[in-house]
């Protein structure tokens, strides 16, 4: 039997959603991955390093499947939280940890690295990324891309045209250049999203929380009223993903 | 316990003020504690459970008689 809108509600909004593992989501939603397998990918480069830092390294949970490392592997992270757990999975593998901000200056010397890389992170330096390459290091990174996920951002706030404008790809690559950088690979694709069920759709929103900025399930219960209507009408709701993979080097 | 961090780690970390100097392991009174100490503006970091802490907010200042020119904190505030 369906189990009812307040029962699929009050599970998804008391589940706890720290961390980056969306197991909980096993059967009740799915997501593309991008063709290019950026952690494959990564590990080839790390291999070919002698001096590489991951910026915004999160819990380290990329980077360290990544490994092995090079002889210097560090890792930047702001928030408390994940600096201790990134630190734990990291430093086993002889990769050090940096507890700094997100913002410009990163804590490193000039052309201290051969490999800078990051997997989605929230703002990009350009000029800083290329303060701290050596000449004929290289940048590589998979970043969110535009719209991502906005068939559910504007279902809940309505079109948003302007959001829709950033993170655009093009923009992005000639922002590397002017920082002095060579773009050698730029990628984007559209990874198709479905939630079987409005929990699902709970869950998500409370996990990503920039998707529907100060997503509460008490604030948005006629939303998710319509939405829930709509999944058990269509079988489901569909939404995709963004993502841009972007590898540029420093003449 | 002393800093043990990598010699090569060591090279590349910076301050992170804007002038991005080197860093030196220990404190100025105790060149043995779990810090880092910037050779330009003098700030210590701390190392906690080997992890450097290099943010600004967290820095101590320099002991006194020590310049510290490079604090974008410091130029004069209030207009005044």
């Amino acid at each position: 039997m369906a189990r009812s809108f307040d029962d699929l509600l009050a599970e998804a909004a008391a589940v706890p959603v720290a961390g980056w593992d969306f197991a909980w989501l096993a059967g009740r939603a799915t997501e593309r991955r991008p063709s290019w397998g950026y952690q494959r990918l990564l590990r080839d480069r790390l291999a070919a390093a002698s001096s590489a830092l991951d910026v915004q390294t999160g819990g380290g949970e990329v980077l360290a499947g990544a490994a092995p490392f090079p002889p210097v592997q560090a890792a930047t992270e702001s928030w408390p939280p994940n600096v201790a757990e990134a630190a734990r999975r990291l430093a086993p593998l002889g990769g050090v940890v940096v507890a700094s901000t997100d913002e410009p200056p990163l804590p490193f010397a000039d052309g201290a690295f051969d490999l800078v890389s990051s997997r989605h992170p929230a703002t990009v330096w350009w000029d800083e990324l290329a303060r701290v390459l050596r000449p004929g290091g290289t940048y590589f990174a998979q970043h969110v891309g535009p719209a991502t996920m906005f068939e559910l951002v504007e279902f809940f706030l309505g079109p948003r045209p302007q959001a829709r404008l950033l993170r655009d790809p093009e923009t992005e690559a000639a922002d590397a250049r002017a920082a002095g950088l060579e773009v050698v690979d730029l990628r984007t694709e559209r990874l198709r999203a479905e939630f079987l069920d409005i929990g699902a759709v709970v869950y998500f929103l409370r996990k990503v929380v920039w998707t529907v900025p100060g997503f509460t399930v008490e604030a948005h219960r006629d939303r998710l009223r319509a939405l829930h209507e709509l999944i058990r009408r269509d079988g489901s709701f569909v939404a995709h993903a963004s993502r841009t993979l972007i590898e540029a080097r420093k003449p | 316990m002393a800093v043990t961090l990598d010699a090569q780690l060591l090279e590349i970390l910076a301050c992170p003020s804007p002038d991005h100097a080197p860093l030196t392991p220990g404190t100025p009174d105790d060149p043995a504690a779990d810090a880092l100490t910037c050779t330009s503006c003098g700030r210590t970091y701390p190392v906690r459970d080997g992890i450097p802490v290099l943010l600004l907010d967290e820095a101590t200042p320099p002991t006194n008689g020590e310049p510290d020119t490079d604090s974008p904190d410091d130029s004069s505030s209030d207009g005044a």
